[in-house]
């Protein structure tokens, strides 16, 4: 299993951000709150899409290996080496 | 002579084609998704569909709610859906209720799946919940602009509310007619093919449609 994280961005992110495919190295186990501090330097102004006021802003979904992690801890949710997060705000229209 | 069904024999067998027949699917909204599901379903051969929808035709409407005209604005959309899907099929079971989805809503025993083509999270969730407790298949789709999403749910964790937790009610998000015909028909197939027992369908994954880049991918979900 490689030490990258793989992240894909979905949706009206796409419009905003390029490209939607990146992958993060860590070298161990890092807490979301932190990743998306990573992240946000490959996607300057991702941050302040995801967070409001340090916290997780409604609206974009995370899924860490197919899970929410509303579902999981949150910020506080462990990334490690080798997983995949999906992030995207879904579509409600009809 | 030809029949109505003579390009489609050869996608379905014969036992495909007899639970096609029986099947009734209650579609819930019937906008930009649910009116391509209502004549999807309908041009495809399917036994009967219930429609539900509380709203009225309006001109907003005709850029890509192919059940209506303008000589529709003002009318029932789940009536003048009704009208249309049986000038189409006469032999189409339909039946047509004007009304608000709401907790209360009992879905009816003869439904063999539901499809979720509202327009609020408040509803799909409702929605989610009731046929979670009616041990009903449930398929949905959204929509954002050029982007939207197709998931299937079988009476099974995990729900609707699980995998898109956190969302946020946006009205009216951009809609125009390509992304509604197109996540339209791949309910539509998703539904034949869950009726028809076929493989390759949705559950357990998450189909996401991105027609600025001409992008479409399957995210797996855990259960």
């Amino acid at each position: 299993m490689g030490r990258s994280v793989k992240v894909k961005l979905f949706g009206t992110l796409r419009l905003k951000f390029r490209p939607w495919e990146t992958e993060i190295e860590i070298p161990s186990p890092v807490r979301l709150k932190e990743f998306l501090a990573l992240l946000e330097e490959k996607y300057p102004g991702l941050s302040e899409v995801l967070l409001a006021e340090g916290n997780l802003r409604k609206g974009v979904i995370i899924l860490k290996e197919g899970r929410n992690i509303w579902h999981l801890k949150g910020l506080d949710t462990e990334i490690s080496p080798g997983e995949r997060l999906v992030i995207f705000p879904p579509g409600a229209g009809g | 002579m030809t029949s109505f069904y003579a390009r489609q024999q050869g996608l379905f067998s014969p036992e495909e084609w007899a639970r096609l027949k029986a099947a009734t699917v209650l579609v819930v909204g019937l906008g930009g998704l649910g009116s391509f599901v209502a004549e999807g379903l309908c041009r495809a051969g399917l036994g009967g569909l219930f429609l539900l929808d509380h709203d009225r035709v309006s001109i907003s409407d005709l850029n890509r709610q192919i059940l209506y005209t303008s000589d529709d604005i003002g009318r029932f959309k789940a009536q003048v859906a009704k009208e249309r899907l049986q000038k189409i099929r006469e032999d189409l079971w339909v039946e047509a209720w004007v009304q608000r989805l709401g907790p209360q809503f009992v879905i009816p025993a003869k439904v063999s799946l539901v499809v979720d083509a509202l327009d609020n999270w408040e509803s799909r969730f409702v929605l989610d919940e009731l046929t979670f407790k009616t041990k009903k298949y449930l398929v949905h789709a959204g929509l954002k602009g050029r982007f939207g999403q197709v998931l299937t749910f079988p009476p099974s964790p995990p729900r609707l509310k699980d995998i898109l937790v956190g969302v946020e009610e946006e009205p009216s998000p951009p809609a125009a007619f390509p992304i509604c015909a197109i996540l339209g028909g791949l309910v539509v197939e998703e539904v034949l093919k869950i009726i028809c027992g076929k493989e390759g369908v949705l559950a357990h994954k998450m189909l996401l449609v991105d027609l600025q880049n001409y992008d479409f991918e399957i995210v797996p979900l855990a259960k």
